[in-house]
């Protein structure tokens, strides 16, 4: 986040050195335009890290240690960006306000001015596609589709920002610095709408088989067509079917096999809505699998005593990391469910269990115990002192035990927890 | 961070919606204003006045129109109605040379293209719509129309001059102080490249844009493109660097110039022609110019 501070300051300061400050701020007109110009410059930038942001990127998954908190930025900020650039004509039309309010008006209407017409066409997408992600709850491949216009509103800012007269078109280093930013998420933006199934290395793998576990979850089993994805237990990817009832957009899924087995499998729970269609998989139907990301893994942090708590499909990737983990752990791990007909893959916990004296496997059923809470976990547990704790599951279900283990005085640094809602 | 992006977008609509409408608003007022006004263009009113007086007739057909084929006077014709764009030379913000081009013929292409040598009028960028109000002051009539005979020299006296400079300021009773540049006692003084590079700053700044000069000292801190820009070209002929809108611009090909409306703006600092010798009381008033914006009904016709 610092970094995109700085990242997002450096034009300001380009901005400043231009022109002498008390010139810029002379009076209320001219504090209102430089304002405005602050505010698109930087809204500019920021828009730029964003996309670079939502490029998907390995070293990013890392930087920001999982490609879920990728995304949470991108979100943070996605809205600032555009809080920004909302602002950016408001405080420009200001002088002209002060002239006439039909100057003012005029600055609003499009095809007057083509330079100034590509920034309204651009923030008018980006109005109506924001509206769509902050206040409709679509399908999440609709959505999904939506947003991807907001590559064609980046590029009608990028080209309002270098044909308008300003002190972009003045200053080559100014030009030279936003013109490196829009460049790079241009790339990044069509290299991901459009040439992903070129540019990004996917691993092909082809369904095995599906079982049902229970009446809603689902487990796929994908064999390699030819190499094998390695990855971490605990991990994510980005699964897409080629299957006749599937659509074809990709999806995170946690891998619930073990990072050693040579084949993958995903649990899923249906949820009324894309993970409704996948039972319709059938064997050999194609799997392109974009992968692995993720800093959820029990192997990240250096405490070797750890509680686990699943709640309900939160249960993959601890399945994922039970199966590979060595005696030296130490781990209590809690899982809770509704009612214990939810519950999935008891066995192989027991197995583990018995292997494994290390491993305390407790199933905790809220319709007879009542909900889980942090304070049950630690008089079980015998207290937190050094351990990192990890949470999987619905996000209010995280959110929640996340806020009462602090309140007990866990550092915040020692809880981890993936949010799958991108 | 939703709340946020959502405070904003509120605020965003509400400012955008008022402006919006209290601009057509504006807008709507004006136009009936026009509409009652006469059928002719302000801008050749006494012309036309005059014509009907004189008791002579011409036929505005395409003969008619070819004699008035040179910047000296000239003639468009443009959807079916000609105009006399003689005073508007040295106002036109896309240069002369491209309006001379058209002078004497048929503009309708040309208008519509803003390109005097296009042959067809698709794909070309049109006038803005306050072009289009400006152009209606230079109307005189539809093709074919038969009107009275006129004199050429009293068409073509609408150029801004220091006289309606004065009456402007007098008009206005809320001009700010004025500042008066050093001119010889003489009383009258010769606007030369040496006097003019004399008043070479913010606060004392002439320049010249296609041989006419201008006192734009009032106008600092009311520039949309900022103070400083302006100030790099007092003192100097800022032609180029007006027409580019760049003030270290070497030629004004390939880029943007002002609007017409900066132009409406600029002709209200206007004190004289290059190397014209006018007297110092002139030059004062022109200090205290300001913006038109709070002017009479007459300017804010062409305002649109």
């Amino acid at each position: 986040m610092f970094i995109i501070f700085i990242l997002s300051f450096i034009p300001v300061v380009i901005w400043a050195l231009i022109e002498p400050l008390a010139s810029r701020f002379m009076d209320f007109s001219s504090s209102a335009t430089s304002l405005g110009q602050i505010f698109g410059l930087v809204g500019m930038v920021l828009f730029s890290i964003n996309l670079i942001l939502a490029g998907r990127f390995k070293f990013l998954d890392k930087y920001f240690k999982g490609l879920d908190k990728v995304y949470a930025h991108h979100s943070r900020i996605g809205s600032i960006a555009f809080s920004m650039l909302l602002f950016h004509p408001i405080f420009l039309v200001i002088r002209y306000l002060l002239i006439s309010t039909q100057d003012a008006a005029l600055f609003f209407v499009p095809f007057i001015n083509m330079p100034v017409t590509w920034g309204i066409i651009s923030l008018f997408m980006m109005i109506v596609l924001l509206s769509v992600t902050f206040y409709i709850k679509l399908k999440y491949h609709i959505w999904k589709m939506s947003h991807k216009f907001m590559l064609l509103s980046f590029f009608f800012a990028s080209l309002h920002t270098f044909f308008i007269y300003s002190d972009i078109s003045r200053s080559s280093l100014l030009r030279f610095y936003v013109l490196l930013f829009t460049m790079t998420g241009l790339f990044v933006g069509i290299r991901k709408t459009f040439f992903s199934k070129f540019l990004v290395s996917k691993f092909e793998y082809k369904v095995k088989n599906t079982i049902q576990l229970n009446k809603d979850i689902l487990e796929i089993e994908m064999e390699p067509v030819s190499n094998k994805m390695n990855f971490k237990s605990g991990q994510f990817a980005f699964f897409s079917f080629i299957s006749g009832g599937v659509t074809p957009e990709s999806h995170p899924f946690s891998i619930s096999s073990a990072s050693v087995d040579n084949n993958i499998k995903i649990t899923v729970k249906n949820l009324g809505d894309y993970t409704s269609l996948l039972v319709g998989l059938k064997p050999n139907d194609g799997v392109l699998i974009d992968g692995p990301y993720g800093h959820f893994s029990y192997q990240n942090f250096k405490s070797k005593n750890q509680i686990w708590i699943a709640g309900g499909i939160g249960i993959t990737p601890f399945l994922s990391m039970a199966r590979v983990l060595e005696s030296e752990y130490n781990i209590d791990m809690y899982y809770s469910v509704k009612e214990n007909s939810e519950a999935v893959y008891l066995k192989d916990f027991e197995d583990i269990s018995l292997k494994n004296p290390n491993f305390k496997f407790n199933l905790w059923d809220a319709s007879l115990k009542g909900y889980i809470n942090s304070g049950l976990v630690v008089n079980l547990s015998k207290g937190f002192a050094d351990k990192d704790i990890f949470l999987c599951g619905p996000p209010m279900f995280m959110e929640s035990l996340k806020n009462q283990f602090v309140v007990l005085g866990v550092d915040i640094k020692k809880i981890h927890y993936e949010n799958f809602s991108f | 961070m939703k709340i946020l992006s959502t405070i904003s977008l509120f605020i965003f609509g509400v400012v955008v919606v008022s402006i919006l409408t209290a601009g057509l608003v504006f807008y709507q007022n004006n136009k009936t204003n026009q509409v009652s006004n006469s059928q002719t263009g302000s801008k050749v009113a006494d012309t036309l006045n005059q014509l009907t007086a004189s008791g002579k007739s011409i036929v505005l057909n395409m003969t008619e129109i070819s004699k008035h084929n040179s910047q000296s006077s000239c003639w468009i014709l443009i959807n079916g109605k000609i105009y006399d764009v003689t005073s508007y030379f040295g106002s036109h913000p896309g240069g002369n040379s491209t309006m001379a081009a058209t002078c004497g013929t048929d503009a309708t292409v040309a208008y519509a293209t803003r390109d005097p040598y296009a042959s067809s009028a698709v794909g070309g960028s049109g006038h803005s719509s306050s072009a289009k109000n400006l152009l209606n002051d230079y109307y005189i009539g539809d093709l074919n129309q038969t009107i009275g005979q006129v004199t050429l020299p009293e068409i073509n006296s609408t150029i801004p001059s220091v006289n309606n400079v004065i009456s402007n300021t007098t008009n206005n009773p809320t001009t700010p102080k004025a500042v008066l540049p050093s001119v010889t006692p003489s009383g009258n003084i010769s606007l030369n490249m040496t006097e003019i590079s004399k008043h070479n700053k913010a606060s004392d700044c002439w320049f010249i844009v296609s041989n006419k000069v201008y006192n734009i000292t009032s106008f600092f801190g009311s520039h949309p493109g900022g103070s400083a820009v302006m100030a790099a070209t007092c003192g100097t002929d800022a032609t180029v660097a007006y027409m580019t809108q760049n003030p270290n611009a070497s030629s004004s090909a390939g880029s943007s110039a002002h609007s017409s409306r900066a132009t409406n703006m600029l002709s209200s600092y206007f004190i004289g022609n290059f190397n014209q010798v006018i007297g110092q009381q002139a030059v004062a008033q022109t200090n205290s110019v300001v913006a038109p914006t709070s002017n009479n009904g007459n300017d804010s016709e062409e305002d649109d």
